[in-house]
C-alpha cells in the first residue's frame, strides 16, 4: 500500500493555502490522517497557522544549503513519513517558484509514495500580467506548461466577459490542460461527491479522504468566523476567560481601531495581537467584508466539553 | 612589554603610510608603524624587545575571507582529495590527477590500506578520471565501504558494501530519477535519496569535528586572520554554533571568526518574521573574544552558479533551461524589507544577472521607503552581471563580494555549455565596480573554491582561466585592488575595517608573512608567494610544514 500525495502547485497569491484549508477542512470530518508539506520561506507561522489549526499535521520543509545538495529536507521528510506509516495522505504545497516538473519527477518514482494528484492554482485576475513578470514570468509560464489540471481562483475579482477572455486565453495557450473551478472541486471534496467535473486522478484523492481513518481522539477543534470587528481588548479578554483545555488559538482578526488586519496567536499562558502585513487568503483579506476567522483546538475533557462562547 | 617586529618591507594598505620596515605592537594591538628610529619616541619609554625573526621577509596585513562555509567544508575535508586540479592543503600537496590509470591506482592504494572504516573521496570527474561505476569500487575496496564523491558536489558512486551499510533496498529505488542502482550512481534528485543516509556519518559531529580541525589549519595556511562564516543555519543553526565555538574559540585559534546568520536557516527563522528578526538582533549577546555576529543578515535570491541554476536575464541559457530562485521574489523582498527598516546590513546572495537584478529592484524600493548611507548592502558571489547594474550598485550605494573563481573554473566551460563566451567571458565583472570606487572584495565561498586569497587575487588580476585563456581583460584589476580586495575591503564588508584589514595604530595585529614582495614579484608572482607565518592579535603562529 503506497501513501498517496497530492502536489498543489501555484504562485504565491494563488490560495493554496485556502484551497489546501477547505481539502482539510471537510477531510477532518471524516478523520483523515493527512499531513501537510509546506515550504515557506520566513514568515511560517501564517500558513502553517492556517494549515495546522484544522488538520492533524504540518510540516514545513526547511530551505537549507543553496549551493549543494547535502541538506535536501523534503527528501528526509518524505522517507520519514513513508517509514512511519501514520498517514494516510499527503498534501505538498510546493513553493510558489518550484519547477513543477522537477518535483514530479522526483517523486514519481519515490519508494513508498504515488503521486496521486496535481493541481495548480492559478489567480485568473493576475495570471496575464504574472506570465510577463520579469522576475518569474518565465517560472510561470512552466508551471502551466507542465500543468494538466488546473484551478482556477478569485475569478471572482473579474467580470463575466473578462473571466471569460482569460480562460480563453489559457485553454488556447495551454491546449493540454483542463480548467476547474475551485467551487466545484471543493464542494466535491467538501461532500465527498464525485462529480463529473473532477478528473480521475482527483477522484482518487477524494475517496481516499472519505476512507482514511481517524486519529487524534484526544483533539477536538473549533471555528470562529465572523464579520464583526472588535476590540483588541475585548479579543484578549475572550482568551483570557477561555476554558483551560484549549491549547492552541490561532488566526486573522480585524479590529475596531485598527485599518490593518491581525494575527492572533494563543497558547495557555501567551497570547498576541499582532498586525500582519503578508499575504493573506482571499476571503480574509478584504478590509470592507473584516472576515475573521480564528481556530481554537482543545483536548478532549472526558465528555464534559463545554461551548466556546464566540469571539464575535 | 611592546614587541616590535621588523621586515624587509611591511605593506600596510594604509594609503597615507603605505610601507614601513618596523611595527610595534602591545597587547595585541598596533602601537606604531615606521621604521625603528621613528618608533624610537614609544621605546624609549616602554619596555620592549625587538623580534626579528621576519626580518627578511614580507609583512601584510592579515589576509581577510569575507565569506566561506565552515561546516560545509567540515563535512568535505575529512575526505580523501582526488582532483584534476592541484591542491595546496596545509596536510599534503594533492597533484593533479589527470587519468583513469592515475585515479584508479590512488584508489587501489587506498583500499590496500588496513582500514575498513568508509572510504571517502572527492573530487571525481568524468571528463580526467573515466568510467565510475559499483563493479569497479566493490573490485577495488571489496568489503570496504566506499563512496566516491563528484567534484561539483552534485553526484556520489557507492559500492556494494556501502550500499548495504546504509541499507539501501536496491530494488525499491530501481527507476527513481537520476539514480542508477546498478552504476551505484546517485545525481542531482537522486542524491537527496542518498544523502539523507550518508547524513548520519558524514553529519555526525566527530565526523564534523575533524573537518573543522583541519578547516582551522587551512584558514591559517591560506594567510587569514579574519574568516566570514557566510550562512549560519545552513545545516542546524545551533548546532553550528556549538561547534564552530568548540574549535574555534580557543586561545590558540589563529582567526576570527565573523558570522553572518542565513535568514531562512534550520533554527534561525522563527514563528514569524518580526520574531526572527528579533532573534537575529540578539546573536550578538552570544559573542566571544574570536567568534562574533553583527547586525547583519545572509538572504538568497538565486541558484547556485556550479549547477547552472543562476536566474538569466534574457537570452537565458543556451540549451533553454530556466534558473532557479531560491525562494519566490516577493517573499525575499519582504524579507529584505524586514531587515531593513531594522538597520541590519544585508548581504544577498546572487549569482545570475536577473538574481542580481531583483537584489538591486528591491534595494532601489528600500532606498526609497527609508534611505540609508553606509547600509552594506552587499551583492555576494556576483557571478553574471551587466555593466548597467554595476552603475546601479553604485547609485544605490551597495557593495560587492565576489566569487572570482568562478571564472578560473568555469568561464571556459560555460562558454561553450551554458551561455556563450560573451557572456561567460565577463564574470566577475571586477574593473567595472572598483572603477566605479564600489567598495569590492573577493572570498572563496570554501569548499567552492580554494580558501587561497593571494590564488583569488591572481584570478582577479590576471582573468586567466583553466583553459589558459585571458578572459575579458578590461576587467582585470591593478594588483594593488587585487590586494586591497583581500585586506581592507574585505574587512570593510564585514564592518570590521576599525579593528583590522590595514595595519596602523591602534588596529589589532594581525598580519601575514611573505617570503616574497608582491609589489616586486607582481602579479603573475602572486601564485608563487608562500605564506611564512600569520601573527594573531601579536601572537605569531608558523605556517604548518614550514621549518
Amino acid at each position: 500500500m503506497t501513501l498517496p500525495l497530492t502536489l498543489i502547485s501555484g504562485y504565491l497569491g494563488a490560495g493554496k493555502t485556502t484551497f489546501i484549508n477547505g481539502l482539510l477542512g471537510s477531510a477532518n470530518r471524516e478523520h483523515a490522517r493527512i499531513v501537510v508539506l509546506v515550504n515557506d520561506f520566513g514568515d511560517v507561522a501564517i500558513d502553517a497557522a492556517l494549515i495546522s489549526s484544522i488538520t492533524t499535521d504540518m510540516i514545513s520543509l526547511i530551505n537549507g544549503c543553496a549551493c549543494c545538495l547535502v541538506n535536501d529536507d523534503l527528501e528526509r521528510q518524505l522517507s520519514n513519513l513513508v517509514e512511519a506509516g501514520q498517514y494516510d495522505q499527503v498534501v505538498f504545497e510546493a513553493s510558489g517558484v518550484a519547477d513543477s516538473a522537477k518535483l514530479l519527477r522526483q517523486l514519481r518514482h519515490f519508494p513508498g509514495l504515488t503521486v496521486s494528484t496535481h493541481l495548480t492554482l492559478v489567480d485568473l485576475s493576475v495570471i496575464q500580467r504574472q506570465v510577463r513578470d520579469k522576475f518569474v514570468g518565465e517560472h510561470i509560464q512552466r508551471q502551466l506548461m507542465f500543468a494538466r489540471d488546473i484551478v482556477e481562483t478569485k475569478a471572482d475579482l473579474l467580470d463575466e466577459r473578462q473571466q471569460a477572455l482569460v480562460r480563453q486565453w489559457l485553454v488556447l495557450g495551454y491546449p493540454a490542460v483542463e480548467l476547474h473551478t475551485m467551487a466545484a472541486i471543493s464542494t466535491g471534496v467538501v461532500l465527498g461527491e464525485l462529480t463529473g467535473e473532477l478528473t480521475n486522478e482527483l477522484k482518487a484523492v477524494t475517496e481516499d479522504f472519505s476512507t482514511v481513518k481517524a486519529t487524534h481522539p484526544d483533539f477536538k477543534s473549533y471555528r470562529f468566523r465572523g464579520s464583526q470587528r472588535q476590540t483588541k481588548d475585548h479579543l484578549m479578554a475572550w482568551l483570557d476567560k477561555l476554558p483551560p483545555n484549549v491549547q492552541r488559538v490561532k488566526g486573522f482578526v480585524w479590529l475596531l481601531d485598527d485599518p490593518r488586519p491581525h494575527l492572533l496567536n494563543y497558547t495557555p499562558g501567551c497570547a498576541s495581537i499582532s498586525a500582519y502585513d503578508g499575504v493573506l487568503p482571499a476571503i480574509l483579506e478584504d478590509s470592507v467584508l473584516a472576515n475573521s476567522d480564528l481556530v481554537a483546538i482543545a483536548v478532549h475533557n472526558g465528555g464534559q466539553d463545554k461551548q466556546l462562547q464566540q469571539p464575535f | 612589554m611592546i614587541t616590535v617586529y621588523t621586515a624587509k618591507n611591511i605593506l600596510t594598505m594604509n594609503p597615507s603610510w603605505p610601507t614601513a620596515t618596523a611595527i610595534a605592537v602591545k597587547d595585541g594591538r598596533i602601537v606604531e608603524v615606521g621604521s625603528l628610529a621613528s618608533l624610537q619616541p614609544w621605546l624609549e619609554q616602554h619596555p620592549h624587545r625587538i623580534d626579528a625573526q621576519f626580518e627578511d621577509s614580507v609583512i601584510m596585513p592579515g589576509l581577510i575571507d569575507p565569506h566561506l562555509h565552515p561546516v560545509m567544508a567540515a563535512v568535505l575535508l575529512p575526505m580523501q582529495f582526488i582532483t584534476a586540479m592541484e591542491w595546496h592543503l596545509p596536510w599534503e600537496t594533492v597533484p593533479a590527477t589527470v587519468s583513469p590509470q592515475a585515479y584508479e591506482s590512488i584508489l587501489r592504494k587506498a583500499a590496500a590500506e588496513d582500514d575498513s572504516t568508509p572510504y571517502f573521496t572527492w573530487g571525481y570527474h568524468k571528463i580526467w578520471h573515466g568510467e565510475m561505476s559499483r563493479g569497479l569500487l566493490d573490485e577495488i575496496f571489496g568489503s570496504r565501504p566506499a563512496v566516491v564523491w563528484q567534484r561539483s558536489f552534485h553526484e556520489v558512486y557507492l559500492n556494494s558494501a556501502m550500499m548495504a551499510l546504509l541499507e539501501i533496498d536496491i530494488e525499491a529505488i530501481r527507476g527513481r530519477h537520476q539514480i542508477d542502482v546498478d552504476r551505484g550512481h546517485f545525481y542531482e534528485v537522486g542524491l537527496s535519496y542518498v544523502i539523507n543516509k550518508l547524513n548520519r556519518i558524514i553529519m555526525a559531529p566527530a565526523w564534523i569535528l575533524a573537518g573543522l580541525a583541519r578547516l582551522k589549519q587551512l584558514v591559517q595556511f591560506g594567510g587569514h586572520t579574519t574568516v566570514g562564516d557566510m550562512a549560519v543555519g545552513i545545516f542546524d543553526f545551533e548546532m553550528e554554533w556549538r561547534l564552530c565555538q568548540q574549535v574555534f574559540e580557543q586561545p590558540d585559534n589563529p582567526f576570527r571568526v565573523v558570522s553572518v546568520a542565513h535568514a531562512n536557516g534550520s533554527g534561525v527563522r522563527q514563528d514569524d518574521l518580526a520574531t526572527t528578526v528579533e532573534f537575529v538582533r540578539n546573536l550578538p549577546e552570544r559573542n566571544t573574544a574570536h567568534f562574533e555576529f553583527g547586525q547583519r543578515i545572509k538572504l538568497f535570491t538565486d541558484g547556485a552558479f556550479f549547477s547552472q541554476l543562476a536566474m538569466m536575464q534574457s537570452p537565458g541559457y543556451i540549451d533553454g533551461h530556466l534558473g532557479e530562485w531560491l525562494m519566490p521574489p516577493e517573499k525575499f523582498e519582504t524579507i529584505a524589507r524586514a531587515y531593513w527598516h531594522a538597520g541590519f546590513k544585508i548581504h544577498v546572495h546572487c549569482t545570475g544577472d536577473l538574481g542580481c537584478e531583483l537584489a538591486l529592484d528591491v534595494l532601489e524600493k528600500l532606498q526609497w521607503e527609508r534611505p540609508r548611507f553606509n547600509h552594506g548592502y552587499t551583492i555576494e558571489h556576483f557571478g553574471f552581471s551587466t555593466p548597467e547594474q554595476v552603475d546601479r550598485i553604485k547609485l544605490l550605494g551597495g557593495s560587492v563580494s565576489a566569487n572570482v573563481y568562478y571564472l578560473r573554473e568555469l568561464s571556459g566551460a560555460y562558454s561553450q555549455v551554458g551561455i556563450g563566451v560573451e557572456r561567460a567571458s565577463q564574470m566577475a565583472r571586477l574593473q567595472s565596480c572598483v572603477g566605479q570606487n564600489i567598495l569590492t572584495t573577493l572570498h572563496s565561498d570554501f569548499p567552492m573554491a580554494p580558501a587561497m586569497p593571494l590564488h583569488n587575487a591572481w584570478v582577479a588580476c590576471t582573468r586567466q582561466n583553466i583553459e589558459g585563456n585571458v578572459v575579458a581583460p578590461q576587467e582585470r584589476l591593478s594588483l594593488e585592488d587585487g590586494l586591497k580586495a583581500i585586506t581592507i575591503n574585505a574587512a570593510k564588508v564585514l564592518g570590521i575595517q576599525e579593528e583590522t584589514g590595514s595595519l596602523r595604530a591602534g588596529k589589532k595585529a594581525d598580519f601575514v608573512v611573505l617570503d616574497s614582495d608582491p609589489h616586486i614579484v607582481g602579479v603573475d608572482g602572486l601564485l608563487t608567494i608562500t605564506v611564512l607565518a600569520t601573527v594573531f592579535e601579536g601572537q605569531v603562529h608558523i605556517t604548518p610544514g614550514l621549518s
